[in-house]
C-alpha cells in the first residue's frame, strides 16, 4: 500500500515538472520566418518557389480554348466544352480563379525576397551581389505578375482610370483586405520595379548563368522586354518601340531561322545560345507531373493522336498556318509525321464523323520527346521571345499609320520562319495592317496564352472577330452551337475576367467587373 | 479434417455424460413469483454446468444429491438458491430484481446506476452487435443510438463509418468522436482489426456532464467500447462457437441506362462516337450488350468463426476469444480478411482490495481496398467503369494489357475506358496489411473502505503495411512508358506505425453519512500519439521476375537516364495531451443528485498560453418518482428529470486523422524546404499560420427525463440538448493576395446544433405461458444545424463556392441556381434569378443556399423483436429525412460530353429538338448546360427508410440439448439492406457525402449462422 502511494506521488512529481517539455510542440523541418530567411540561399529559394508557382499553365490553356487556336479535340472527355469553349464566364470560372491565384501566390513570395534582401546581412561583398540579383529578379518577376493581372482582370488596359487589380508591391497579410487599385498605378508600380531591377542588373557583378541557363530566369533584357510589352498594353507605343529597339539591338538574341532551331526552341530546348528566348520558365524532368506539364493542358498522356488529345490546334488556325506548308510554325505547332500523327480530313467541312476523321494534333511544347511520366521531358514554359519585339515594332509603325515600317517588321519575322526570304507584306489601310499583325501574332505566337489578350488589345483596331472554323463548333459531330464565335464579340464584357468567388469569399469588398 | 472434428466432438459428448451420471435423486418443485408459475427459470446445481429449466407450468425436475445447492435465476428476477436436503421437493417464490431495472451508465471514468446518472446515455449491447455481417462493429450500430447519425458512406468491408453525434458542430475542422475502448481513450477510428464479437456493450456520451471527463477529445461526442469479460465465482469454463456464411450483392439503382442500341443511336442523334458512323439498320442489329456494372460488381462471400472460452473462479476471471473474418467486397478485387485474438483477464487480491484487469487483443487483418473511388480516373476507378462504361464494348476485347493498348489508340475518345479497367484487375494488386496490439490495464487499490487510487495504462499499436503495383507492361505501364524506357510499371510499400499511450492517475473518496453520499476524486491524464511513416516507391520492374510485395524484379537506376530512380518519403508526428481533472458527486436520499467537473488541459498542438484550457461541468437529476406524492401513481415505476451544462474543449484543428494538422503547424507562418522547386534548385513552401490559435469550446446544456412505467413495459427518455461551438476552428477564407486562399484559424463565427431525441421500448406481448414477446422499439432525433455570427457578407464558402454556410442557414449547404426546367423555345435551361423570373444567363446575385444539406434533420431507426417459442424475428430500420446531397453519377448520365465515349440515360432519347420541344431534358447543343454544375438541377433528396437488418432464426428448447454436451444452441438467418424506401434514384442513398458520384455502394448481405453454447 505504503508502495503504491510512494509511486503516486513520484508520478505527479514527474507529471509536474516534465509537462511543459512534453507539450513543446514536435514540428521538425518547420522553419519560422526568423530561421528561414537569413541568408541569400534562402532568397534564392524564395526566388525558385515564386517562379516554381507561376509556372502554371492556366492562361496558356485558357487563352488557346477561350479564342480559336485551340479546339475540342476527339478524346476530349468533357474538359471546358461547356465552360471555356462555349464562353461560359462566370465568378467560379476556374482559369480565371488560377489565373488570379497563381499571380498573387507568387507575388507572395516575391514581395517577401524584396522585402527580406533589405534586411539580410551579407556575408561577402560577393554574397551581396547575390543578395541583389535575387532582389532585381523579383522586382521582374513582380511587374510580369502585375501585367499579368491587368492584362486579364482590366476592363480596358488601356484607360489609366479603369480598375487592374489589387496591387501587390509589399507584404500583404491574410487579416488585410485590399482592394483594386487603377491601371494607372499599376503601370508605375510596373515601370518602377522594371527600372529598379534595371539599375540593379547594370551594377551587378554576381557570376554570369552560363549560356542557354541564362534565359532562365529574369535578365535586364527580360525587364526591358516587359516595359516594351507594358507601353504596348497601355498604347503607349512610342515608349514601346523604344524598348522593343532597345530589347532587338542590343540583346545580341537573334531569331530562329531555321526549322531545325525553331523546333529546337520549342520541343528540346535546345537552341543556340542567344537564339529566339529571352526567357523561359524552365521545367526539369523532376518536375513530370501530368497537373502540371504545360503539354498535358491539351493531351493526357503524349502530343500524339494516340496520346488521348482533349484539344487539337483549331481547324481555323491550321488552315491559316497550312496555307504555305513552307512554314516552319506549321511543323513546330502541329504533329504531322512520326508516331501516330494527326489525321487530316481535307473533306473536313463535309465529313459526317470530322471528330474522328480530322485530328489535328498540337505538338508546339514538347514535340515528341514530352512524355507524361515520372522523370520525363516536360515542356519549358515560353514567356518572352524576340519575335515579340518585332510585332511591337511593327504595332508602333501601325499606330504612327507607317504602314510600311509594319511590312518590314512582319518581314523580318517572316524571314525567319521560312526557308527563303519573303514578300514584303502590304496594307492598304491601317486596320488592315493591325489586322495583319494580328494574325501573324496569331500564327507566331499561338499556344502561349496571347491570343486572348491580343484580341482585347488590338482586335478592334484590326476589325477582327473570332475565328472559328463551323467544322469545329457546329458540324454533323460537334454540336455547340454556344460556341459559336459570333457568342463573344470583342466588345463582350467577357474579356476582363471576374474577380473569382474564392478573393470575393475573403475580401467581400473587392471590386467585381461589370456584367458578373 | 472432418474425421478429426468428429473425433473432438464425441469427446465432449462423454464429458458431458460424466457429469450426468453423478445424480442420486431427483428434486422436483415449482418456480414462481407474485403472479404465478414462471416458465423458462433456469435451475442449476452450483458449482456444475449441469441444469434444467422449468416448463410452462413452472414445474422444474432435477438430479441432484444432499448439499448440493440449487440455483434459480430468470431475467429480471433476483437469483435464489436452496440446497437440497432431505426432502425431494423444492418450491421457489422469486422477486423482481430492483437492480435489474437500475442498469448500469457510463459517467466519464466512472460506471453509475442508472438511477443515479445525471447524463444522457445510450447503450447498445452484445447481443445486437453480435453476429451481424458488418466487418467495421461501429456500421452495426447504426439506427440503434438516438442522436448518433452513423453512415458506412462505402461497401468497402472493413472501411472506417463516419460517425457524427448531436449534429456537425464544425465547418472545416474535424467531427469525428472520441473513441474508448476499455477505459482506453484512443484517438484511433479504425476498426477493421477489431472483432464485433468481443463487444460487450457500446455506449454513446453525449451531453456535458457525460462527457467532462474525456473533455479535452469528446467535444464531438464519445463512443465507449467494453469488450467481454468473464465474472468472478464459482470455478467454470463455458464456450462458445459460432459460424457464419453469407453472400452480398450490390443494390441496384433506379437510373435508366440505355442499352447498346439506345445509346448508338443517342450518338447518331448527337453525331458523335460509333453510333454516327452506322446506319439505322446496323443499329438495329448490333447484339453487343455489356453490363459493366454486373462485370465490376459481382456477388461475394462472406465467412466468419468465432470461439470464446469464459473461465471464472473466486479472485481470477478470464474471457479469451479467436475469431476469423473473411469478407470479399462486392467491388472486384476488394476484401477483408481478418484474424483476432482477445485475453481479458480479471483479478483481485484475497481481500478484494486490490483489483486489476488487463485487456490485451491482437488483430491481424488483410484489406484489399478500392483506389480511386469517387474519381474520374478512367483508367483506375473501377466504379468509374462499372457506372458509365458503354455497353456496345465487350469485354471479349481484351486478351492481354497490349490489346488494351492497342483498342485505346485505335478508338474514339475515352471509349476503351472498360478495357483499361479490365486490364486494371488482372495487372494491378494492392494490400494492407494491419497489425493491432490493445493493451487496457486498471488497476485499483482500496486504501480504506471509502478511499481508492487507481491508475490506468493503456498501449496501442497499429502498424500497417501498404503495397500497390502497377505490373510491369501492364495497359498503365505502357501507355506512360517513356522514350528509352525499359522497364515499366512502379511498387509503392509503405510502412506506418501508430503508436497511442495513455496514463491515468486517480484518487477517489466516496462516503455516505445518513442520507447523504459523497464521492470526490482528482485526476490526472497524459496522452501520448505518435505517428512514423516510410514510404517508398518503386519504378521500373522487370517482367518474369517481379512478385508483388517482395522486392523481386526492381530495377536499379542507371547513369543513362533517371525512370529507375525511387522516391522515399518518412514522417514522425507527435501530439501530446496533459490534463488534470476533477469531480464531485452528492446525492440525498437517492432523490436529489448534483455532479459537477473541472479539468484544464494542455496540447502541443498550440503554443505558450494557448496551450492550456479550462472547461468545466454541472449536471444534476431529482428522481421524481422517489416523492411521495408519487406513491399512488402506481403505474410510473422510474421518472427522473435531468440537466446538465458545460463546456470541452477541442484541439483538433482540421479533418481528416488523428495527425492531422499537426505538420506543419497551424500557430504561425512555415517555410520547408521544397526540392526541385525550379531549374533543380531547391525552394520554400510557406504554410500561413494564425498566432492566436487555441482550443475551440463547445458549451452544451442538455434537459431530459427518463421513465419506465407499467412496470417496465414501456421505456424511454427524452432529451433536448443545445450545443454550441465557438472559438470555431475554420479554414477561413482571405484574400489571395496575401499568398493563400484559406487560413486555419479560430473565428467568431457560431455553430448551434440543438435538438431532440427520443428513445422508446415497449413490450406489446409479454405472455410468458405461451412463450411470446413481442417488443417494440424506436428511436429518433431532429437536429437543427445553425450557423450564425459570421462577419461581413455573413457568409463562408467551400468547394469553390459551391456549398456555403451562411448567418441563419445550416452548414455547407448547397450555393446555387435554382433549375426551372427547359425553355421550350430553344431547349436552353432555365434558372430562376433573384427576383423570381426565369432567365438562361443567371448571375452570382440570383445564387441562393438550398436551405437543406447534407445531414439530415431527422435520423433514427425503429424496428421489433418478436420470439416465439425458439423462434424469433427482429427487424431495424433506419431513416434519415430532410437531407439532400448531388446526385453526379445522375449528372453523368445526362452529360452531353459523354456521348460518344461513355453511356448515357435512355431519356437523352427525349432531349429538346425543334420538334420536341415540351421536354423535360435540355437540348442537348444548350450554351447553358455548363450551369448545371452549379445549379440544384441534380441536387436530390436523399431521405430514406431501409431495412437496415433483419433476422429470423431458432433457439433450439434445452429439452432437445439435456442430453448433450450444449446448454444453447441457434441458428439464425440475417439480411442486411434488403429494402430501402427513398426517392433517391442512385446506387446507395446511404452516404455522408455533400455529392455521391463513382462510389462504392453498400452491399445488400444475406448470412446463416449457428451460435452454439457448451
Amino acid at each position: 500500500m505504503k508502495k503504491i502511494f510512494g509511486i503516486l506521488f513520484v508520478s505527479f512529481a514527474l507529471f509536474a515538472s516534465c509537462s511543459d517539455e512534453l507539450l513543446e510542440p514536435f514540428t521538425p523541418g518547420s522553419l519560422t520566418e526568423e530561421v528561414a530567411l537569413t541568408k541569400s540561399s534562402d532568397l534564392v529559394n524564395l526566388v525558385n518557389s515564386s517562379m516554381s508557382i507561376m509556372t502554371n499553365r492556366a492562361d496558356y490553356v485558357f487563352s488557346s480554348v477561350f479564342t480559336d487556336e485551340a479546339a475540342p479535340g476527339f478524346n476530349n472527355g468533357g474538359q471546358g466544352i461547356t465552360e471555356d469553349y462555349v464562353f461560359l464566364m462566370n465568378v467560379d470560372n476556374e482559369s480565371a480563379r488560377l489565373i488570379w491565384q497563381v499571380q498573387y501566390f507568387g507575388l507572395a513570395r516575391i514581395n517577401r525576397v524584396v522585402t527580406f534582401a533589405d534586411q539580410i546581412v551579407a556575408t561577402s561583398p560577393a554574397d551581396q551581389q547575390l543578395i541583389n540579383r535575387a532582389k532585381a529578379e523579383a522586382l521582374v518577376l513582380r511587374a510580369l505578375a502585375h501585367l499579368k493581372i491587368m492584362s486579364y482582370f482590366s476592363p480596358n488596359p488601356k484607360d489609366d482610370a479603369a480598375l487592374a487589380g489589387v496591387l501587390a508591391d509589399r507584404i500583404i497579410l491574410t487579416t488585410e483586405k485590399p482592394l483594386r487599385v487603377s491601371n494607372g498605378v499599376f503601370y508605375t508600380a510596373i515601370h518602377k520595379d522594371l527600372n529598379d531591377a534595371i539599375a540593379i542588373f547594370d551594377a551587378n557583378t554576381a557570376p554570369a548563368y552560363p549560356g542557354i541557363t541564362k534565359t532562365y530566369y529574369p535578365s535586364k533584357v527580360l525587364a526591358q522586354a516587359l516595359k516594351a510589352r507594358a507601353y504596348a498594353l497601355k498604347g503607349d507605343y512610342p515608349n514601346a518601340e523604344t524598348f522593343a529597339n532597345t530589347v532587338i539591338n542590343t540583346s545580341g538574341i537573334t531569331l530562329a531561322n531555321t526549322q531545325a532551331q525553331y523546333n529546337a526552341v520549342f520541343h528540346t530546348h535546345s537552341e543556340s545560345a542567344n537564339t529566339e528566348v529571352i526567357f523561359r520558365l524552365r521545367r526539369t524532368v523532376q518536375q513530370n507531373l501530368q497537373t502540371g506539364n504545360l503539354n498535358n493542358g491539351w493531351v493526357s498522356v503524349a502530343n500524339r493522336r494516340n496520346g488521348s488529345p482533349f484539344y487539337e490546334v483549331s481547324r481555323a488556325l491550321y488552315n491559316k498556318l497550312a496555307s504555305n506548308p513552307d512554314d516552319f510554325r506549321l511543323n513546330t505547332i502541329v504533329h504531322l509525321t512520326g508516331t501516330s500523327p494527326s489525321l487530316i480530313d481535307p473533306n473536313y467541312a463535309t465529313a459526317t464523323d470530322v471528330r474522328n476523321s480530322d485530328i489535328i494534333v498540337l505538338q508546339k511544347h514538347g514535340g515528341q520527346s514530352a512524355v507524361t511520366a515520372a522523370n520525363g521531358f516536360n515542356p519549358d514554359f515560353m514567356v518572352s521571345r524576340l519575335s515579340e519585339m518585332y510585332f511591337i515594332r511593327a504595332e508602333a509603325r501601325a499606330a504612327a499609320s507607317d504602314l510600311i515600317g509594319v511590312g518590314t517588321n512582319l518581314k523580318a519575322i517572316l524571314d525567319a520562319r521560312f526557308p527563303t526570304a519573303q514578300v514584303l507584306p502590304v496594307f492598304a489601310s491601317p486596320q488592315a495592317a493591325w489586322k495583319g499583325i494580328l494574325d501573324e501574332r496569331r500564327k507566331e505566337l499561338a499556344f502561349e496564352g496571347f491570343r486572348f489578350i491580343d484580341l482585347k488589345r488590338i482586335g478592334t483596331l484590326a476589325g477582327a472577330t473570332l475565328d472559328r472554323d463551323a467544322a469545329e463548333y457546329a458540324s454533323g459531330s460537334w454540336s455547340f452551337p454556344a460556341a459559336n464565335p459570333s457568342n463573344l464579340p470583342l466588345t463582350s464584357f467577357k474579356f476582363a475576367l471576374p474577380i473569382p468567388q474564392v478573393e470575393v469569399n475573403g475580401n467581400a469588398l473587392i471590386q467585381q467587373n461589370s456584367g458578373y | 479434417m472432418r474425421s478429426k472434428f468428429k473425433w473432438i466432438f464425441s469427446l465432449l459428448l462423454a464429458l458431458s455424460m460424466q457429469f450426468a451420471f453423478a445424480q442420486e435423486r431427483t428434486i422436483t418443485g415449482v418456480v414462481s413469483d407474485a403472479s404465478g408459475p414462471i416458465p423458462g427459470v433456469n435451475v442449476l446445481i452450483k458449482g456444475t454446468s449441469s441444469g434444467v429449466q422449468t416448463d410452462f407450468d413452472g414445474r422444474y425436475a432435477v438430479k441432484a444429491k444432499t448439499g448440493d445447492v440449487l440455483v434459480f435465476s430468470f431475467v429480471g428476477m433476483s437469483q435464489s438458491s436452496k440446497t437440497v436436503g432431505a426432502s425431494n421437493t423444492i418450491n421457489v417464490s422469486m422477486q423482481d430484481d430492483a437492480k435489474v431495472l437500475a442498469e448500469v451508465v457510463v459517467q466519464g471514468y466512472r460506471t453509475v446506476t442508472k438511477k443515479s446518472a445525471v447524463v444522457s446515455d445510450a447503450t447498445v449491447s452484445s447481443k445486437t452487435i453480435e453476429n451481424r455481417p458488418n466487418a467495421n462493429a461501429i456500421n452495426t450500430l447504426q439506427g440503434q443510438l438516438a442522436g448518433v447519425n452513423i453512415t458506412a458512406s462505402t461497401g468497402q468491408p472493413g472501411a472506417k463509418s463516419s460517425v457524427v453525434i448531436r449534429g456537425v458542430g464544425t465547418i472545416t475542422g474535424n467531427s469525428d468522436p472520441l473513441y474508448v475502448i476499455d477505459g482506453f481513450p484512443s484517438n484511433s477510428d479504425n476498426f477493421r482489426s477489431i472483432n464485433p464479437n468481443d463487444i460487450e456493450s457500446t455506449s454513446v456520451l453525449k451531453d456535458a456532464a457525460a462527457i467532462a471527463e474525456y473533455g479535452n477529445r469528446g467535444s464531438n461526442g464519445v463512443i465507449v467500447i467494453k469488450t467481454k469479460r468473464a465474472k468472478f465465482g464459482e470455478a467454470k469454463t463455458t464456450f462458445r462457437v459460432s459460424s457464419q456464411y453469407g453472400v452480398g450483392e450490390l443494390q441496384k439503382p433506379k437510373y435508366s441506362y440505355a442499352n447498346s442500341n439506345q445509346l448508338l443511336r443517342i450518338e447518331k442523334n448527337f453525331g458523335s462516337g460509333l453510333g454516327a458512323t452506322l446506319t439505322d439498320a446496323q443499329i438495329d442489329a448490333f447484339d453487343i450488350n455489356t453490363n459493366w456494372v454486373d462485370y465490376f460488381f459481382t456477388q461475394s462471400n462472406t465467412t466468419s468463426h468465432n470461439i470464446s472460452v469464459e473461465n471464472s473462479s473466486k479472485n481470477m476471471s478470464s474471457y479469451t476469444s479467436l475469431g476469423y473474418f473473411d469478407q470479399q467486397g462486392i467491388l472486384a478485387t476488394t476484401g477483408l480478411k481478418r484474424f483476432t485474438l482477445r485475453n481479458n483477464i480479471n483479478g483481485r487480491s484475497e481481500n478484494e482490495k486490490f483489483k486489476y484487469q488487463v485487456n490485451t487483443s491482437f488483430g491481424f487483418s488483410k484489406n484489399n481496398e478500392a483506389t480511386s473511388l469517387g474519381d474520374g480516373a478512367i483508367n483506375r476507378n473501377y466504379v468509374l467503369g462499372a457506372f458509365i462504361s458503354a455497353p456496345y464494348v465487350s469485354p471479349d476485347i481484351y486478351t492481354g494489357p497490349r490489346s488494351a493498348l492497342d483498342y485505346y489508340n485505335n478508338t474514339p475518345g475515352l471509349l476503351a475506358t472498360p478495357i483499361m479497367l479490365v486490364d486494371k484487375l488482372q495487372q494491378y494488386k494492392n494490400q494492407t496489411d494491419e497489425v493491432r496490439i490493445d493493451v487496457a490495464t486498471d488497476f485499483s487499490y482500496d486504501i480504506t473502505k471509502d478511499l481508492t487510487v487507481r491508475s490506468r495504462l493503456n498501449g496501442q499499436l497499429l502498424d500497417t503495411r501498404f503495397f500497390q503495383s502497377e505490373f510491369p507492361n501492364s495497359f498503365n505501364a505502357l501507355l506512360f512508358q517513356a522514350a528509352g524506357q525499359t522497364f515499366t510499371g512502379f511498387e509503392d510499400i509503405n510502412s506506418r506505425r501508430e503508436w497511442y499511450y495513455n496514463n491515468l492517475w486517480q484518487i477517489n473518496y466516496g462516503k455516505t453519512l445518513g442520507d447523504h453520499t459523497f464521492n470526490v476524486n482528482a485526476n490526472m491524464e497524459y496522452n501520448h500519439s505518435r505517428l512514423y511513416t516510410n514510404n517508398y516507391r518503386q519504378r521500373g520492374l522487370i517482367e518474369g521476375v517481379f512478385v508483388p510485395n517482395t522486392g523481386a524484379g526492381y530495377a536499379a537506376d542507371t547513369g543513362t537516364n533517371d525512370f529507375y530512380v525511387p522516391q522515399i518519403s518518412a514522417r514522425n508526428v507527435r501530439n501530446d495531451l496533459i490534463s488534470y481533472f476533477g469531480s464531485f458527486d452528492y446525492d440525498f436520499k437517492g432523490k436529489y443528485g448534483i455532479v459537477g467537473s473541472v479539468r484544464r488541459d494542455g496540447s502541443s498542438r498550440f503554443v505558450e498560453s494557448k496551450q492550456w484550457g479550462t472547461f468545466y461541468s454541472v449536471g444534476g437529476r431529482w428522481n421524481i418518482d422517489e416523492e411521495a406524492f408519487m406513491d399512488n401513481l402506481t403505474f410510473i415505476d422510474v421518472l427522473k428529470l435531468r440537466g446538465s451544462y458545460g463546456t470541452v474543449g477541442n484541439q483538433r484543428v482540421v479533418g481528416g486523422d488523428a495527425f492531422a494538422g499537426i505538420q506543419p503547424p497551424r500557430f504561425t507562418d512555415v517555410y520547408s524546404i521544397a526540392n526541385n522547386a525550379y531549374n533543380g534548385g531547391t525552394g520554400y513552401g510557406i504554410n500561413f499560420g494564425f498566432p492566436e490559435l487555441q482550443w475551440e469550446t463547445t458549451t452544451q446544456w442538455n434537459a431530459g427525463l427518463d421513465f419506465e412505467l407499467f412496470k417496465g413495459r414501456l421505456r424511454g427518455s427524452v432529451d433536448y440538448y443545445n450545443r454550441a461551438t465557438s472559438q470555431l476552428f475554420l479554414d477561413n477564407p482571405v484574400t489571395s493576395t496575401s499568398g493563400t486562399a484559406n487560413l486555419t484559424q479560430n473565428t467568431n463565427v457560431t455553430v448551434t446544433n440543438k435538438g431532440l431525441e427520443l428513445n422508446l421500448g415497449y413490450d406489446l406481448i409479454r405472455n410468458q405461458e405461451k412463450e411470446i414477446t413481442l417488443t417494440v422499439r424506436a428511436n429518433g432525433s431532429r437536429n437543427t444545424n445553425v450557423v450564425s455570427d459570421i462577419q461581413g457578407t455573413g457568409q463562408i464558402f467551400a468547394g469553390a463556392g459551391l456549398y456555403v454556410s451562411e448567418n441563419g442557414g445550416s452548414i455547407n449547404e448547397p450555393f446555387v441556381f435554382h433549375y426551372l426546367g427547359v425553355n421550350p423555345v430553344n431547349g436552353r435551361l432555365l434558372f430562376e434569378d433573384a427576383a423570381g423570373n426565369p432567365t438562361e444567363n443567371p448571375v452570382q446575385a440570383d445564387k441562393r443556399r438550398a436551405g437543406v444539406n447534407y445531414l439530415p434533420k431527422y435520423q433514427g431507426g425503429f424496428g421489433f423483436d418478436l420470439s416465439v417459442k425458439g423462434f424469433f424475428v427482429s427487424t431495424l430500420f433506419t431513416y434519415a429525412y430532410d437531407v439532400a446531397r448531388f446526385d453526379s453519377d445522375l449528372a453523368n448520365l445526362y452529360s452531353v460530353g459523354n456521348i460518344g465515349q461513355f453511356t448515357v440515360t435512355d431519356d437523352l432519347l427525349n432531349a429538346w429538338t425543334a420538334t420536341n420541344t415540351n421536354t423535360d431534358v435540355p437540348s442537348l447543343n444548350a450554351g447553358n448546360l455548363g450551369l448545371t454544375g452549379t445549379s440544384d438541377r441534380f441536387l436530390r433528396d436523399a431521405s430514406y427508410i431501409r431495412m437496415r437488418n433483419v433476422q429470423v432464426g431458432y433457439n433450439v428448447p434445452q429439452k432437445f440439448l439435456k442430453n448433450t454436451f450444449l446448454t444453447a444452441m441457434s441458428f439464425s438467418l440475417q439480411g442486411e439492406n434488403l429494402l430501402t424506401f427513398t426517392k433517391w434514384e442512385g446506387f446507395d442513398v446511404e452516404s455522408s457525402r455533400t455529392a455521391d458520384v463513382y462510389q462504392y455502394p453498400t452491399p445488400r448481405l444475406y448470412t446463416f449462422g449457428v451460435d452454439v453454447k457448451f
